[in-house]
């Protein structure tokens, strides 16, 4: 315990609708040691929000609770944000509009005055726009900013807090890729110098590229948990890709019928032939099984590749198998 | 929070936030002109009539100008209610940093009026009054009524912050507030209006704000008058009522959260 920073321990939110009730979390537990980066991913509605909002004490959890640096949430409640963690909510959260026609600089000082923070306010600036890649811009007015930047100089505000927990819900969306990647490497950055991060993502390459650990998240349920290397190895699937030539989308449909393959994920045509990639359970289709399968159909493979799948088509085959779980029950 | 972070945040929230906001004065002095149209009308439709004579008689003047003026004059004083940072969009935001939401309502009734209400609508009007009426003031009722106006105006805006969070709804709840207290007596002597509404009226407090106020420039109200009495129980009620409801919004959307 000593060492965690985060203890969830059976966590249950439900709210409490006109009509019926919304059970956004259902006993999740997991942990997160001091210094690790976890990454929460789901889809829309999964529960990551709310899981954000109860860690930092500003959402009553129904049932169960969760300890922050040891401290119960429950007692903590609002305090867990003055002590221990900074909280970015980038749907929630807002530059403030009184002090946008100030420099960058200026503003982040102004912000870190009506805070209250204590210390060299000037020099904590500073260190947050330096840390963010905004201190070439430190002259401008926010309100000028994209909203690339504007995320960013609140990032750089959650950051003159000086607490050792980063919860960012969402960091980066409806940002470009290229805003995007700055602000990973911002958070590999703040990983390095031993911050403590959660992040709830939608973007599978983002949780690849910045997590330690990942947990799926779905209908407020933990899918899965490991790390992204563990997490593709769970998966008894592999991915087939064959370009034959010449074009023949009925090729996909004798590769479905070989033992071994499980679905057609794509069939596309390309200039020299059509491309199909294909589901299937791992070493149980031979390369040469696919070869005389074209051959028979006077097909020539011109293509023939084997791919670990992606953390994107693991997280399609969980949710697919919550699906049919849940059908099932019905 | 010592006294060095308090004076850097006042400093920071007022004069420096002052000065780069300047621009700010011509959508100001709209506003300002758009509350003046109400008040106008009103007495273009309901002057001539004795009903509103008689009315702003009650009230301590004779002259529809110093009616007009004064009322505009508190109200720039009181309302502040859209101005506000602290909402249900920003709710989040606000709750998750390191400081108090009541220091943050503090903040801004401080920020707006430094920047924006003072130079701007205050000093004008309170011109304006002085340079077209013949006022009756006692300097010391004129300074308890504006201590007391400041806790009223606090508890008024905790309260309609309260009633955002427990009712999940932002405009419409504002919008019934900016309503309430048009019909308070700012804009015209609630006499105008039927005798129910007058009485509903009597236990909304900014009805006997608008009213003392009057009375206190105008007819030299002292305060151990009665109704002066009565405003300063209001107010207090009014602080601590607004002070109970802002509590309870903000514990409802701790247990139930922003889902509606």
């Amino acid at each position: 315990m000593q060492n965690k920073a985060i203890v969830v321990d059976h966590l249950w939110k439900i709210y409490t609708g006109r009509e019926k009730n919304i059970v956004a979390l259902r006993d999740i537990s997991f942990s997160v040691s001091k210094g690790e980066v976890v990454g929460i991913l789901g889809p829309n509605g999964a529960g990551k929000t709310t899981l954000c909002l109860i860690l930092s004490g500003l959402l009553e959890p129904t049932k169960g609770t969760a300890y922050i640096m040891g401290e119960d949430i429950r007692e903590l409640k609002r305090k867990a944000c003055e002590k221990y963690i900074a909280l970015y909510l980038a749907e929630h959260m807002r530059l403030w509009s009184a002090f946008i026609r100030l420099p960058a600089l200026k503003y982040l000082e102004a912000i870190g005055a009506i805070r209250c923070i204590e210390g060299d306010l000037k020099k904590k600036a500073e260190e947050a726009l330096k840390k963010v890649g905004l201190w070439e811009w430190r002259n401008e007015w926010p309100s000028r900013f994209s909203t690339g930047m504007k995320r960013k100089l609140m990032i750089a505000e959650t950051l003159m807090y000086e607490l050792p927990i980063l919860v960012l819900d969402e960091p980066t969306v409806h940002l470009d890729p290229i805003s995007c990647m700055e602000i990973w490497n911002i958070l590999k950055e703040l990983a390095h110098d031993g911050k403590t991060i959660l992040l709830t993502t939608q973007n599978m390459e983002e949780a690849e590229y910045l997590c330690d650990k990942i947990l799926f998240l779905n209908k407020g349920r933990i899918v899965a948990s490991g790390s992204p290397h563990e997490l593709k190895e769970l998966t008894r699937y592999e991915k087939i890709a064959v370009k034959v030539s010449p074009k023949s989308r009925e090729f996909a449909k004798l590769l479905e019928k070989i033992d071994g393959v499980t679905e057609i994920m794509q069939v596309k045509d390309v200039e020299e032939g059509t491309l199909v990639v294909a589901k299937s359970i791992k070493g149980c289709v031979e390369p040469s099984t696919i070869v005389e399968l074209a051959k028979s159909t006077g097909l020539k493979v011109l293509l023939l590749s084997y791919e670990q799948l992606s953390l994107s088509d693991i997280f399609r085959i969980l949710l697919k198998g919550e699906e049919n779980e849940s059908e099932d029950r019905a | 929070m010592g006294l060095r972070e308090v004076l850097r945040m006042l400093w920071f929230a007022s004069f420096i936030n002052y000065w780069y906001n300047l621009k700010a004065y011509k959508s100001e002095f709209v506003s300002l002109a758009a509350r003046c149209v109400i008040s106008i009308v009103v007495y273009y439709f309901w002057g001539y009539s004795i009903v509103y004579q008689k009315g702003i008689q009650s009230y301590g003047t004779e002259s529809p100008l110093g009616f007009i003026l004064s009322g505009i004059l508190l109200a720039e004083f009181m309302g502040f209610r859209w101005a506000f940072s602290l909402h249900i969009r920003t709710f989040y935001h606000v709750f998750s940093r390191p400081v108090s939401p009541h220091l943050q309502v503090f903040r801004e009734w401080f920020v707006f009026n430094t920047t924006h209400i003072i130079p701007f609508r205050i000093i004008p009007c309170a011109l304006l009054i002085i340079a077209t009426q013949r006022l009756n003031i006692r300097l010391e009722a004129l300074l308890v009524f504006l201590a007391l106006s400041t806790l009223l105006c606090f508890g008024q805006h905790f309260m309609e912050l309260g009633a955002t969070f427990v009712f999940k709804k932002e405009r419409p709840v504002l919008f019934a507030f900016e309503v309430l207290e048009e019909f308070s007596g700012r804009a015209f002597p609630i006499t105008i209006l039927p005798e129910t509404a007058q009485q509903i009226l009597s236990f909304y407090p900014p009805t006997w704000a608008y009213l003392v106020w009057r009375k206190v420039l105008f007819a030299g109200m002292p305060v151990t008058d009665p109704e002066f009495l009565v405003f300063s129980a209001a107010s207090l009620v009014m602080f601590l009522s607004g002070l109970a409801v802002f509590r309870v919004g903000v514990n409802k959307i701790y247990r139930e959260g922003l889902v509606l």
